[in-house]
Protein backbone atom coordinates (compact mmCIF):
# COMPACT_ATOMS: atom_id res chain seq x y z
CA UNK A 1 0.00 0.00 0.00
CA UNK A 2 2.56 2.27 0.96
CA UNK A 3 4.07 1.18 -2.06
CA UNK A 4 1.21 2.41 -4.32
CA UNK A 5 1.20 5.62 -2.78
CA UNK A 6 5.12 6.45 -3.08
CA UNK A 7 4.79 5.20 -6.61
CA UNK A 8 1.72 7.64 -7.22
CA UNK A 9 3.44 10.47 -5.93
CA UNK A 10 7.12 9.74 -6.88
CA UNK A 11 8.35 9.73 -3.49
CA UNK A 12 10.66 7.68 -1.56
CA UNK A 13 8.42 5.00 0.22
CA UNK A 14 10.24 4.67 3.20
CA UNK A 15 9.01 8.59 3.84
CA UNK A 16 5.45 7.51 3.69
CA UNK A 17 4.01 6.61 7.12
CA UNK A 18 0.57 5.09 8.24
CA UNK A 19 -0.58 8.21 10.29
CA UNK A 20 0.15 11.09 7.49
CA UNK A 21 -2.66 12.75 6.20
CA UNK A 22 -3.22 12.27 2.36
CA UNK A 23 -3.92 15.46 1.28
CA UNK A 24 -1.94 17.69 3.72
CA UNK A 25 1.20 16.01 4.50
CA UNK A 26 1.73 14.07 1.46
CA UNK A 27 0.95 17.16 -0.38
CA UNK A 28 -1.93 15.38 -2.84
CA UNK A 29 -4.93 17.67 -3.04
CA UNK A 30 -8.58 16.62 -3.25
CA UNK A 31 -8.39 14.89 -6.88
CA UNK A 32 -5.14 13.07 -6.17
CA UNK A 33 -6.62 11.15 -3.33
CA UNK A 34 -9.34 10.67 -4.55
CA UNK A 35 -7.59 9.42 -8.11
CA UNK A 36 -5.69 6.81 -5.15
CA UNK A 37 -9.05 5.53 -4.25
CA UNK A 38 -10.19 5.38 -7.81
CA UNK A 39 -7.54 3.48 -8.54
CA UNK A 40 -7.27 1.25 -5.60
CA UNK A 41 -11.33 0.33 -5.99
CA UNK A 42 -10.86 -0.55 -10.05
CA UNK A 43 -8.04 -2.71 -8.95
CA UNK A 44 -9.91 -4.46 -5.82
CA UNK A 45 -13.13 -4.81 -8.17
CA UNK A 46 -14.97 -2.99 -5.27
CA UNK A 47 -17.33 -0.05 -5.75
CA UNK A 48 -16.26 2.62 -3.47
CA UNK A 49 -19.39 5.78 -2.94
CA UNK A 50 -17.91 8.68 -2.95
CA UNK A 51 -18.71 10.08 0.29
CA UNK A 52 -17.21 6.75 1.45
CA UNK A 53 -14.04 7.98 -0.38
CA UNK A 54 -14.32 11.58 1.51
CA UNK A 55 -14.02 9.80 4.39
CA UNK A 56 -10.65 7.91 4.21
CA UNK A 57 -8.14 11.00 4.75
CA UNK A 58 -4.80 8.82 6.19
CA UNK A 59 -2.57 6.20 5.04
CA UNK A 60 -3.80 4.12 8.07
CA UNK A 61 -7.49 4.52 6.66
CA UNK A 62 -6.44 4.03 3.39
CA UNK A 63 -4.41 0.51 4.20
CA UNK A 64 -7.80 -0.43 6.51
CA UNK A 65 -10.14 0.18 3.64
CA UNK A 66 -7.84 -2.06 1.24
CA UNK A 67 -7.20 -4.57 4.14
CA UNK A 68 -11.69 -5.12 4.68
CA UNK A 69 -11.91 -5.51 0.99
CA UNK A 70 -9.10 -8.01 0.65
CA UNK A 71 -10.61 -9.74 3.86
CA UNK A 72 -14.18 -10.42 2.09
CA UNK B 1 -9.52 59.47 3.68
CA UNK B 2 -12.81 59.87 5.38
CA UNK B 3 -14.95 58.45 3.07
CA UNK B 4 -17.77 55.28 2.78
CA UNK B 5 -15.59 52.88 1.25
CA UNK B 6 -17.16 52.41 -2.01
CA UNK B 7 -17.02 56.17 -2.60
CA UNK B 8 -13.44 55.82 -1.43
CA UNK B 9 -13.01 53.06 -4.36
CA UNK B 10 -15.10 55.31 -6.41
CA UNK B 11 -12.62 58.51 -6.33
CA UNK B 12 -9.62 55.95 -6.33
CA UNK B 13 -10.69 54.35 -10.09
CA UNK B 14 -11.24 57.90 -11.02
CA UNK B 15 -7.69 59.22 -9.98
CA UNK B 16 -6.47 55.57 -11.69
CA UNK B 17 -8.70 56.64 -14.72
CA UNK B 18 -7.26 60.35 -14.87
CA UNK B 19 -3.30 59.24 -14.22
CA UNK B 20 -2.68 56.48 -16.37
CA UNK B 21 -5.11 57.82 -18.81
CA UNK B 22 -1.89 60.12 -19.34
CA UNK B 23 0.98 58.00 -18.52
CA UNK B 24 0.11 54.95 -20.26
CA UNK B 25 0.90 53.78 -23.58
CA UNK B 26 0.15 50.35 -23.83
CA UNK B 27 1.06 49.76 -27.21
CA UNK B 28 4.37 51.59 -26.71
CA UNK B 29 4.78 49.78 -23.78
CA UNK B 30 4.35 46.48 -25.14
CA UNK B 31 6.65 47.12 -28.12
CA UNK B 32 9.77 47.91 -25.60
CA UNK B 33 8.91 44.78 -23.53
CA UNK B 34 8.76 46.76 -20.47
CA UNK B 35 6.79 49.43 -18.18
CA UNK B 36 8.88 52.41 -17.77
CA UNK B 37 10.33 53.26 -14.63
CA UNK B 38 7.87 56.66 -14.45
CA UNK B 39 5.15 54.80 -15.11
CA UNK B 40 5.97 52.61 -12.16
CA UNK B 41 6.67 55.54 -9.96
CA UNK B 42 3.44 56.74 -11.33
CA UNK B 43 1.66 53.59 -9.75
CA UNK B 44 3.33 54.46 -6.85
CA UNK B 45 2.19 57.46 -5.94
CA UNK B 46 -1.24 56.34 -6.50
CA UNK B 47 -0.39 54.22 -3.24
CA UNK B 48 -1.43 51.15 -5.96
CA UNK B 49 1.38 48.85 -4.76
CA UNK B 50 -0.57 48.91 -1.79
CA UNK B 51 -4.12 48.24 -2.27
CA UNK B 52 -4.16 44.98 -0.32
CA UNK B 53 -1.77 46.19 2.37
CA UNK B 54 -2.60 46.49 5.98
CA UNK B 55 -3.03 50.26 6.66
CA UNK B 56 -1.06 50.22 9.70
CA UNK B 57 2.24 49.25 7.57
CA UNK B 58 1.20 52.07 4.91
CA UNK B 59 -1.02 50.44 2.90
CA UNK B 60 -4.18 51.22 1.86
CA UNK B 61 -5.83 48.37 3.48
CA UNK B 62 -8.57 47.51 1.19
CA UNK B 63 -10.71 44.21 1.08
CA UNK B 64 -10.80 42.15 -2.16
CA UNK B 65 -14.06 43.91 -4.02
CA UNK B 66 -12.26 47.33 -3.98
CA UNK B 67 -8.74 45.74 -4.73
CA UNK B 68 -10.14 44.07 -7.79
CA UNK B 69 -12.06 47.02 -8.77
CA UNK B 70 -9.17 48.86 -8.97
CA UNK B 71 -7.17 46.18 -10.55
CA UNK B 72 -9.68 46.17 -13.16
CA UNK B 73 -9.31 49.92 -13.88
CA UNK B 74 -5.56 48.95 -13.94
CA UNK B 75 -6.01 46.52 -16.91
CA UNK B 76 -8.54 49.16 -19.01
CA UNK B 77 -5.42 50.75 -19.59
CA UNK B 78 -2.69 48.58 -19.77
CA UNK B 79 -2.36 44.79 -18.43
CA UNK B 80 1.21 44.25 -18.20
CA UNK B 81 0.69 46.90 -15.50
CA UNK B 82 -2.09 45.38 -14.05
CA UNK B 83 -0.43 41.71 -14.02
CA UNK B 84 2.58 43.65 -11.73
CA UNK B 85 0.06 45.21 -9.58
CA UNK B 86 -2.29 42.17 -9.38
CA UNK B 87 0.44 39.91 -8.75
CA UNK B 88 2.15 41.85 -5.92
CA UNK B 89 -0.67 42.80 -4.59
CA UNK B 90 -2.57 38.98 -4.58
CA UNK B 91 0.06 35.99 -4.67
CA UNK B 92 3.20 38.34 -4.21
CA UNK B 93 1.89 39.60 -0.35
CA UNK B 94 -0.96 37.71 0.42
CA UNK B 95 1.22 35.20 2.30
CA UNK B 96 3.39 37.63 4.21
CA UNK B 97 0.08 39.52 5.05
CA UNK B 98 -1.88 36.51 6.03
CA UNK B 99 1.26 34.12 7.50
CA UNK B 100 3.94 36.59 8.60
CA UNK B 101 5.07 36.56 11.51
CA UNK B 102 5.18 40.24 13.44
CA UNK B 103 8.57 41.10 12.61
CA UNK B 104 8.09 39.70 8.99
CA UNK B 105 5.43 42.31 8.63
CA UNK B 106 6.84 45.20 10.12
CA UNK B 107 9.86 44.80 8.02
CA UNK B 108 8.69 44.00 4.64
CA UNK B 109 5.02 45.44 4.30
CA UNK B 110 5.34 49.17 4.64
CA UNK B 111 8.00 48.77 1.49
CA UNK B 112 5.90 46.50 -0.74
CA UNK B 113 3.18 49.17 0.79
CA UNK B 114 5.17 52.08 -1.14
CA UNK B 115 5.80 49.90 -3.98
CA UNK B 116 9.75 50.67 -2.96
CA UNK B 117 10.13 46.59 -3.09
CA UNK B 118 8.12 44.83 -5.91
CA UNK B 119 6.59 41.22 -4.78
CA UNK B 120 6.46 37.79 -6.50
CA UNK B 121 5.96 34.44 -5.83
CA UNK B 122 7.28 31.48 -7.56
CA UNK B 123 5.86 28.24 -8.09
CA UNK B 124 6.25 26.72 -11.34
CA UNK B 125 9.23 24.93 -12.21
CA UNK B 126 10.41 22.80 -15.32
CA UNK B 127 9.03 19.78 -14.66
CA UNK B 128 6.21 21.31 -11.96
CA UNK B 129 3.29 23.15 -13.60
CA UNK B 130 0.08 22.25 -13.55
CA UNK B 131 1.18 19.46 -10.82
CA UNK B 132 2.61 21.82 -7.92
CA UNK B 133 2.89 19.02 -5.43
CA UNK B 134 6.24 17.94 -7.46
CA UNK B 135 8.14 20.36 -7.20
CA UNK B 136 12.19 19.78 -7.07
CA UNK B 137 13.03 22.98 -5.31
CA UNK B 138 14.37 22.07 -1.50
CA UNK B 139 15.40 24.18 1.40
CA UNK B 140 17.10 23.21 4.10
CA UNK B 141 16.80 24.71 7.82
CA UNK B 142 19.61 26.10 9.87
CA UNK B 143 17.87 27.01 13.17
CA UNK B 144 16.07 29.86 12.15
CA UNK B 145 17.60 30.25 8.67
CA UNK B 146 16.23 28.54 5.46
CA UNK B 147 18.61 27.84 2.51
CA UNK B 148 17.03 27.19 -0.58
CA UNK B 149 17.98 25.66 -3.40
CA UNK B 150 16.61 24.85 -7.17
CA UNK B 151 15.39 26.80 -10.44
CA UNK B 152 12.05 28.74 -10.40
CA UNK B 153 10.56 29.33 -14.26
CA UNK B 154 8.12 31.91 -14.98
CA UNK B 155 7.92 34.41 -12.54
CA UNK B 156 6.21 37.37 -12.87
CA UNK B 157 7.95 40.50 -11.42
CA UNK B 158 10.92 37.95 -11.43
CA UNK B 159 13.28 41.11 -12.57
CA UNK B 160 11.78 43.70 -10.67
CA UNK B 161 11.05 41.71 -7.39
CA UNK B 162 12.68 43.07 -4.05
CA UNK B 163 10.81 39.65 -2.56
CA UNK B 164 9.94 36.37 -3.94
CA UNK B 165 7.81 33.83 -2.38
CA UNK B 166 9.30 30.46 -3.11
CA UNK B 167 7.35 27.03 -3.00
CA UNK B 168 9.70 24.19 -1.60
CA UNK B 169 10.00 20.99 -0.01
CA UNK B 170 12.19 20.21 2.78
CA UNK B 171 15.43 18.51 2.13
CA UNK B 172 15.43 14.75 3.46
CA UNK B 173 12.60 11.91 3.80
CA UNK B 174 10.27 13.99 5.48
CA UNK B 175 9.74 16.08 2.52
CA UNK B 176 7.14 18.77 3.73
CA UNK B 177 6.27 21.69 2.01
CA UNK B 178 7.03 25.23 2.89
CA UNK B 179 6.55 28.82 1.68
CA UNK B 180 9.81 30.58 1.99
CA UNK B 181 9.94 34.72 1.77
CA UNK B 182 13.34 35.58 0.16
CA UNK B 183 14.91 38.86 -0.12
CA UNK B 184 16.23 40.09 -3.75
CA UNK B 185 18.88 40.92 -4.89
CA UNK B 186 21.17 37.99 -3.56
CA UNK B 187 24.21 36.39 -4.94
CA UNK B 188 22.62 33.27 -4.56
CA UNK B 189 19.83 34.16 -6.57
CA UNK B 190 20.51 34.08 -10.84
CA UNK B 191 17.79 36.28 -12.25
CA UNK B 192 17.32 34.50 -15.77
CA UNK B 193 16.51 36.27 -18.88
CA UNK B 194 12.98 37.84 -19.68
CA UNK B 195 10.84 35.82 -21.99
CA UNK B 196 9.44 36.59 -24.72
CA UNK B 197 5.98 36.18 -24.81
CA UNK B 198 2.57 36.27 -27.04
CA UNK B 199 1.00 39.01 -24.72
CA UNK B 200 2.03 41.32 -21.85
CA UNK B 201 4.95 41.86 -23.22
CA UNK B 202 5.86 44.73 -20.45
CA UNK B 203 5.43 42.42 -17.80
CA UNK B 204 8.57 40.55 -16.45
CA UNK B 205 8.65 36.95 -16.96
CA UNK B 206 11.57 35.63 -15.49
CA UNK B 207 13.35 32.13 -14.21
CA UNK B 208 15.24 32.72 -10.92
CA UNK B 209 17.79 30.45 -10.19
CA UNK B 210 18.87 29.57 -6.39
CA UNK B 211 21.83 28.50 -5.00
CA UNK B 212 21.42 28.12 -1.37
CA UNK B 213 19.63 31.32 -1.01
CA UNK B 214 18.45 32.77 2.23
CA UNK B 215 14.97 33.15 3.02
CA UNK B 216 12.52 32.97 6.13
CA UNK B 217 9.55 30.14 6.20
CA UNK B 218 6.29 32.00 5.81
CA UNK B 219 3.39 29.87 7.80
CA UNK B 220 3.08 26.38 9.49
CA UNK B 221 6.08 24.02 9.05
CA UNK B 222 4.70 21.15 6.36
CA UNK B 223 1.91 23.70 5.04
CA UNK B 224 3.54 25.20 2.27
CA UNK B 225 0.84 23.62 -0.48
CA UNK B 226 -2.03 24.85 1.31
CA UNK B 227 -0.53 28.11 1.95
CA UNK B 228 0.07 28.61 -1.92
CA UNK B 229 -3.41 27.36 -2.77
CA UNK B 230 -4.58 30.05 -0.50
CA UNK B 231 -2.99 32.65 -1.96
CA UNK B 232 -3.74 31.28 -5.31
CA UNK B 233 -7.38 31.61 -4.63
CA UNK B 234 -6.55 35.23 -3.83
CA UNK B 235 -4.46 35.56 -6.80
CA UNK B 236 -6.98 34.21 -8.78
CA UNK B 237 -9.98 36.48 -7.71
CA UNK B 238 -7.63 39.28 -8.82
CA UNK B 239 -6.68 37.74 -12.23
CA UNK B 240 -10.42 37.68 -12.90
CA UNK B 241 -10.72 41.42 -11.94
CA UNK B 242 -7.87 42.18 -14.63
CA UNK B 243 -9.93 39.95 -17.12
CA UNK B 244 -13.06 42.78 -16.26
CA UNK B 245 -10.94 45.55 -17.36
CA UNK B 246 -9.46 43.93 -20.44
CA UNK B 247 -13.20 42.76 -21.56
CA UNK B 248 -14.35 46.38 -20.48
CA UNK B 249 -11.68 47.57 -22.89
CA UNK B 250 -12.44 45.51 -25.79
CA UNK B 251 -16.55 46.53 -25.88
CA UNK B 252 -15.40 50.17 -25.11
CA UNK B 253 -13.07 50.19 -28.33
CA UNK B 254 -15.76 48.00 -30.28
CA UNK B 255 -18.80 50.87 -29.48
CA UNK B 256 -17.02 53.02 -30.87
CA UNK B 257 -16.28 51.72 -33.78
CA UNK B 258 -19.72 49.91 -34.98
CA UNK B 259 -21.28 53.24 -34.27
CA UNK B 260 -18.94 55.08 -36.65
CA UNK B 261 -17.86 52.60 -39.36
CA UNK B 262 -20.55 52.54 -42.09
CA UNK B 263 -20.51 49.21 -44.67
CA UNK B 264 -24.13 49.37 -47.35
CA UNK B 265 -24.76 52.51 -45.89
CA UNK B 266 -25.68 51.44 -42.55
CA UNK B 267 -23.23 51.95 -39.85
CA UNK B 268 -22.19 47.88 -39.05
CA UNK B 269 -23.37 47.90 -35.75
CA UNK B 270 -27.09 48.15 -37.03
CA UNK B 271 -26.54 44.90 -38.43
CA UNK B 272 -28.40 41.95 -36.62
CA UNK B 273 -24.82 39.72 -36.36
CA UNK B 274 -23.07 43.05 -35.15
CA UNK B 275 -26.02 43.37 -32.50
CA UNK B 276 -25.92 39.53 -31.26
CA UNK B 277 -21.91 40.25 -31.02
CA UNK B 278 -22.30 43.80 -29.22
CA UNK B 279 -25.27 42.25 -27.10
CA UNK B 280 -23.40 39.05 -25.82
CA UNK B 281 -20.43 40.78 -25.04
CA UNK B 282 -21.84 43.32 -22.57
CA UNK B 283 -23.89 40.77 -20.74
CA UNK B 284 -20.51 38.47 -20.37
CA UNK B 285 -19.23 41.83 -19.09
CA UNK B 286 -22.22 42.41 -16.91
CA UNK B 287 -21.96 38.56 -15.55
CA UNK B 288 -18.33 38.90 -14.78
CA UNK B 289 -18.20 42.13 -12.70
CA UNK B 290 -21.01 40.68 -10.70
CA UNK B 291 -19.09 37.03 -10.21
CA UNK B 292 -15.76 38.99 -9.04
CA UNK B 293 -17.79 41.25 -6.92
CA UNK B 294 -19.37 37.96 -5.25
CA UNK B 295 -16.22 35.76 -5.13
CA UNK B 296 -13.97 38.82 -3.96
CA UNK B 297 -17.04 40.05 -1.11
CA UNK B 298 -16.76 36.34 0.24
CA UNK B 299 -13.82 35.40 3.63
CA UNK B 300 -10.26 34.66 2.30
CA UNK B 301 -11.10 31.30 3.61
CA UNK B 302 -14.08 29.97 1.62
CA UNK B 303 -12.73 31.53 -1.88
CA UNK B 304 -10.84 28.42 -3.45
CA UNK B 305 -13.44 26.75 -5.75
CA UNK B 306 -15.39 30.40 -6.13
CA UNK B 307 -11.89 31.65 -7.39
CA UNK B 308 -12.21 29.40 -9.51
CA UNK B 309 -15.22 29.65 -10.83
CA UNK B 310 -14.57 33.28 -11.50
CA UNK B 311 -10.67 32.63 -12.84
CA UNK B 312 -12.52 29.93 -15.63
CA UNK B 313 -15.48 32.12 -16.23
CA UNK B 314 -13.80 35.36 -16.42
CA UNK B 315 -10.98 34.57 -18.48
CA UNK B 316 -12.73 32.69 -20.89
CA UNK B 317 -15.14 35.56 -21.03
CA UNK B 318 -12.04 38.27 -21.84
CA UNK B 319 -11.24 36.18 -24.44
CA UNK B 320 -14.82 35.66 -26.53
CA UNK B 321 -15.05 39.35 -26.00
CA UNK B 322 -11.36 40.41 -26.99
CA UNK B 323 -12.33 37.75 -30.39
CA UNK B 324 -15.72 39.54 -30.99
CA UNK B 325 -13.91 42.80 -30.89
CA UNK B 326 -11.52 41.63 -33.15
CA UNK B 327 -14.12 40.37 -35.73
CA UNK B 328 -15.70 43.55 -35.60
CA UNK B 329 -13.11 45.94 -36.13
CA UNK B 330 -12.26 43.87 -39.51
CA UNK B 331 -8.67 44.27 -41.09
CA UNK B 332 -8.51 46.96 -38.52
CA UNK B 333 -8.83 44.48 -35.65
CA UNK B 334 -5.56 42.73 -37.04
CA UNK B 335 -3.37 46.20 -37.19
CA UNK B 336 -1.16 46.64 -34.36
CA UNK B 337 -1.83 50.27 -33.62
CA UNK B 338 -5.48 50.07 -33.28
CA UNK B 339 -4.93 48.15 -30.01
CA UNK B 340 -7.64 45.30 -30.38
CA UNK B 341 -5.26 42.84 -31.17
CA UNK B 342 -2.73 43.93 -28.22
CA UNK B 343 -5.78 43.08 -26.07
CA UNK B 344 -6.15 39.60 -27.65
CA UNK B 345 -2.87 38.88 -27.11
CA UNK B 346 -2.77 39.78 -23.79
CA UNK B 347 -5.22 38.06 -22.55
CA UNK B 348 -4.86 35.11 -24.18
CA UNK B 349 -2.28 33.56 -21.12
CA UNK B 350 -5.22 34.46 -18.62
CA UNK B 351 -6.63 30.88 -19.28
CA UNK B 352 -3.11 29.34 -18.69
CA UNK B 353 -1.82 30.73 -15.60
CA UNK B 354 -2.62 30.63 -11.90
CA UNK B 355 -4.22 27.23 -12.98
CA UNK B 356 -4.70 25.88 -16.64
CA UNK B 357 -8.45 26.19 -17.09
CA UNK B 358 -8.71 22.13 -18.19
CA UNK B 359 -7.29 21.50 -14.98
CA UNK B 360 -9.23 23.46 -12.46
CA UNK B 361 -12.44 22.71 -14.28
CA UNK B 362 -11.04 19.03 -13.19
CA UNK B 363 -10.45 19.83 -9.60
CA UNK B 364 -13.75 22.02 -9.57
CA UNK B 365 -15.95 18.92 -11.22
CA UNK B 366 -14.61 16.53 -8.49
CA UNK B 367 -15.25 19.38 -5.65
CA UNK B 368 -18.91 19.57 -7.53
CA UNK B 369 -19.23 15.88 -7.51
CA UNK B 370 -18.18 15.03 -3.73
CA UNK B 371 -20.22 18.17 -2.03
CA UNK B 372 -21.62 20.42 -4.38
CA UNK B 373 -24.83 22.02 -3.87
CA UNK B 374 -25.82 24.34 -6.57
CA UNK B 375 -24.35 27.95 -6.20
CA UNK B 376 -27.20 29.87 -5.30
CA UNK B 377 -25.53 33.14 -4.53
CA UNK B 378 -28.86 34.86 -5.35
CA UNK B 379 -31.13 36.19 -3.09
CA UNK B 380 -34.21 36.02 -3.92
CA UNK B 381 -36.77 38.85 -3.75
CA UNK B 382 -36.16 41.13 -7.09
CA UNK B 383 -39.44 41.02 -8.48
CA UNK B 384 -37.94 41.91 -12.06
CA UNK B 385 -36.02 38.62 -11.96
CA UNK B 386 -38.84 36.14 -10.59
CA UNK B 387 -39.10 34.18 -14.12
CA UNK B 388 -34.93 33.96 -13.92
CA UNK B 389 -34.59 33.22 -10.85
CA UNK B 390 -37.35 30.19 -11.62
CA UNK B 391 -35.21 29.42 -14.57
CA UNK B 392 -32.50 28.90 -12.58
CA UNK B 393 -33.61 26.86 -9.94
CA UNK B 394 -34.74 24.37 -12.85
CA UNK B 395 -31.45 23.69 -14.28
CA UNK B 396 -30.05 24.03 -11.17
CA UNK B 397 -32.26 20.83 -10.53
CA UNK B 398 -31.06 19.15 -13.49
CA UNK B 399 -27.80 19.47 -11.99
CA UNK B 400 -28.13 18.43 -8.69
CA UNK B 401 -30.31 15.25 -10.39
CA UNK B 402 -27.19 14.59 -13.19
CA UNK B 403 -24.63 14.63 -10.50
CA UNK B 404 -26.30 12.40 -8.56
CA UNK B 405 -26.89 9.81 -10.95
CA UNK B 406 -22.83 9.99 -12.21
CA UNK B 407 -22.01 9.14 -8.50
CA UNK B 408 -24.53 6.37 -8.13
CA UNK B 409 -23.13 5.02 -11.39
CA UNK B 410 -19.48 5.50 -11.23
CA UNK B 411 -19.13 6.17 -7.60
CA UNK B 412 -15.50 7.42 -6.79
CA UNK B 413 -14.33 6.06 -10.24
CA UNK B 414 -16.25 8.82 -11.58
CA UNK B 415 -12.67 11.59 -10.78
CA UNK B 416 -11.27 9.39 -13.79
CA UNK B 417 -13.66 10.55 -16.38
CA UNK B 418 -12.71 14.26 -16.47
CA UNK B 419 -15.31 14.47 -19.31
CA UNK B 420 -17.92 14.24 -16.28
CA UNK B 421 -15.56 16.37 -13.89
CA UNK B 422 -15.37 19.03 -16.67
CA UNK B 423 -19.05 18.69 -17.56
CA UNK B 424 -20.29 18.87 -14.51
CA UNK B 425 -17.60 21.94 -13.82
CA UNK B 426 -19.02 23.97 -16.30
CA UNK B 427 -22.17 23.23 -15.59
CA UNK B 428 -21.46 24.66 -12.37
CA UNK B 429 -19.89 27.97 -14.00
CA UNK B 430 -22.46 28.28 -15.81
CA UNK B 431 -24.86 28.40 -13.09
CA UNK B 432 -22.63 30.73 -10.57
CA UNK B 433 -22.45 33.00 -12.88
CA UNK B 434 -26.17 33.38 -13.72
CA UNK B 435 -26.74 33.37 -9.85
CA UNK B 436 -24.70 36.71 -9.97
CA UNK B 437 -26.28 38.05 -12.92
CA UNK B 438 -29.60 37.73 -11.39
CA UNK B 439 -28.99 39.40 -8.37
CA UNK B 440 -27.45 42.38 -10.46
CA UNK B 441 -30.92 42.21 -12.06
CA UNK B 442 -31.68 45.68 -9.98
CA UNK B 443 -29.21 47.38 -12.34
CA UNK B 444 -30.01 46.15 -15.35
CA UNK B 445 -32.87 44.04 -15.92
CA UNK B 446 -32.43 43.42 -20.05
CA UNK B 447 -28.65 42.75 -19.13
CA UNK B 448 -29.26 40.16 -16.55
CA UNK B 449 -31.63 38.29 -18.17
CA UNK B 450 -29.48 38.03 -21.43
CA UNK B 451 -26.24 36.98 -19.23
CA UNK B 452 -28.45 34.74 -16.72
CA UNK B 453 -30.06 32.72 -19.97
CA UNK B 454 -26.75 32.10 -21.73
CA UNK B 455 -25.11 30.79 -18.39
CA UNK B 456 -28.22 28.55 -17.72
CA UNK B 457 -28.37 27.98 -21.59
CA UNK B 458 -24.50 26.49 -21.37
CA UNK B 459 -24.86 24.99 -18.09
CA UNK B 460 -27.95 22.74 -19.57
CA UNK B 461 -25.97 22.12 -22.62
CA UNK B 462 -23.00 20.83 -20.58
CA UNK B 463 -25.19 18.63 -18.48
CA UNK B 464 -26.78 17.13 -21.49
CA UNK B 465 -23.74 15.98 -23.45
CA UNK B 466 -22.70 14.65 -19.72
CA UNK B 467 -25.53 12.23 -20.53
CA UNK B 468 -24.62 11.01 -24.01
CA UNK B 469 -20.53 11.24 -23.17
CA UNK B 470 -20.07 7.49 -22.79
CA UNK B 471 -19.79 7.32 -26.95
CA UNK B 472 -17.78 9.71 -27.50
CA UNK B 473 -15.14 9.50 -24.53
CA UNK B 474 -14.26 6.30 -26.71
CA UNK B 475 -14.22 8.16 -29.91
CA UNK B 476 -11.66 10.34 -28.57
CA UNK B 477 -9.82 7.59 -26.41
CA UNK B 478 -9.46 5.54 -30.60
CA UNK B 479 -8.66 8.56 -32.19
CA UNK B 480 -5.52 9.49 -29.93
CA UNK B 481 -4.23 6.44 -29.35
CA UNK B 482 -4.04 6.01 -33.03
CA UNK B 483 -2.65 9.90 -33.61
CA UNK B 484 -0.18 8.92 -30.59
CA UNK B 485 1.38 5.71 -32.13
CA UNK B 486 1.71 7.37 -35.50
CA UNK B 487 5.19 9.01 -34.59
CA UNK B 488 6.20 12.26 -36.52
CA UNK B 489 5.83 11.73 -39.94
CA UNK B 490 2.40 10.93 -40.27
CA UNK B 491 0.01 10.82 -43.37
CA UNK B 492 -3.61 10.08 -43.25
CA UNK B 493 -4.52 6.22 -44.39
CA UNK B 494 -4.55 5.76 -47.75
CA UNK B 495 -7.09 2.55 -47.50
CA UNK B 496 -9.96 3.67 -45.47
CA UNK B 497 -9.86 2.00 -42.11
CA UNK B 498 -13.36 -0.33 -40.97
CA UNK B 499 -15.29 2.36 -38.73
CA UNK B 500 -15.36 1.21 -35.44
CA UNK B 501 -18.18 -0.18 -33.60
CA UNK B 502 -19.29 2.52 -31.36
CA UNK B 503 -22.99 3.27 -31.76
CA UNK B 504 -23.75 7.02 -32.15
CA UNK B 505 -25.52 8.77 -29.41
C1 LIG C 1 3.12 34.96 -18.47
C2 LIG C 1 3.18 33.92 -17.40
C3 LIG C 1 3.35 34.31 -16.07
C4 LIG C 1 3.44 33.34 -15.06
N1 LIG C 1 3.67 33.76 -13.77
C5 LIG C 1 3.91 32.82 -12.82
C6 LIG C 1 4.30 33.23 -11.50
O1 LIG C 1 4.41 34.42 -11.18
N2 LIG C 1 4.58 32.26 -10.60
C7 LIG C 1 4.47 30.93 -10.91
O2 LIG C 1 4.75 30.10 -10.03
N3 LIG C 1 4.08 30.52 -12.13
C8 LIG C 1 3.81 31.44 -13.09
N4 LIG C 1 3.44 31.04 -14.36
C9 LIG C 1 3.30 29.62 -14.64
C10 LIG C 1 1.86 29.19 -14.81
O3 LIG C 1 1.17 29.26 -13.59
C11 LIG C 1 1.87 27.77 -15.42
O4 LIG C 1 2.22 27.97 -16.77
C12 LIG C 1 0.56 27.06 -15.31
O5 LIG C 1 0.32 26.69 -14.00
C13 LIG C 1 0.50 25.80 -16.18
O6 LIG C 1 1.64 25.02 -16.04
P1 LIG C 1 2.45 24.56 -17.34
O7 LIG C 1 2.69 25.75 -18.17
O8 LIG C 1 3.62 23.76 -16.91
O9 LIG C 1 1.45 23.64 -18.13
P2 LIG C 1 1.28 22.05 -18.01
O10 LIG C 1 1.12 21.65 -16.61
O11 LIG C 1 2.34 21.40 -18.81
O12 LIG C 1 -0.12 21.88 -18.74
C14 LIG C 1 -0.28 22.11 -20.15
C15 LIG C 1 -1.68 21.71 -20.53
O13 LIG C 1 -1.85 20.31 -20.30
C16 LIG C 1 -3.17 20.03 -19.91
N5 LIG C 1 -3.16 19.39 -18.57
C17 LIG C 1 -2.15 19.31 -17.68
N6 LIG C 1 -2.51 18.62 -16.59
C18 LIG C 1 -3.78 18.21 -16.79
C19 LIG C 1 -4.72 17.47 -16.01
N7 LIG C 1 -4.45 17.00 -14.79
N8 LIG C 1 -5.94 17.27 -16.53
C20 LIG C 1 -6.27 17.76 -17.74
N9 LIG C 1 -5.43 18.48 -18.51
C21 LIG C 1 -4.20 18.70 -18.05
C22 LIG C 1 -3.91 21.38 -19.90
O14 LIG C 1 -4.54 21.58 -21.13
C23 LIG C 1 -2.80 22.38 -19.73
O15 LIG C 1 -3.15 23.65 -20.25
C24 LIG C 1 3.32 31.98 -15.38
C25 LIG C 1 3.12 31.59 -16.71
C26 LIG C 1 3.05 32.54 -17.71
C27 LIG C 1 2.86 32.09 -19.13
Amino acid sequence: MRETIAELLEIDVASVRGEQLLREDLGMDSLTSLELLSTLSREMKVDLEMEDAMEIVTVDDTVRFVERHLAC
Amino acid sequence: MDLEPAVETEHLVAEVDRVLGVEVDALENDRRGTLPRRLLDATRALGLFGVSIPSEHGGLGLDLVPTCRLVAAIARHDRSLATCVGLHAGLGATPLVNLGTEAQRATWLPKLASGETIASFAATEVGAGSDLSSIATSFEAHDDRFLVRGEKQYVTNGALAGLVTVLARERGSRGGYALLAVPLPQAEVQIGAEEKKLGLRASSTTSLGFEGARGERLGAPGGGLHHAYEALAVGRTVLSAGCVGTARRALDATLAHVTHRRQFRRAIGEFGASRAHVSAMAARLFAMEALVDHVAGRDHGALGSPSVVAKVFCSEGANEITDRALQLHGAMGVLEDMGIALLARDCRVTRIFEGANDVLLVHLGSEVLARGEAPRWHTTGHRSDDALAERWEVAAGVLVTVRQRVKESLGVRAVERQDCLQALARAYVGLAAASCAIARAHVDADLAEHAAKTAIDEALSQLAKLQRGDARVELERAITDDLYARGRHWVWPSAPRSPRKIPLA
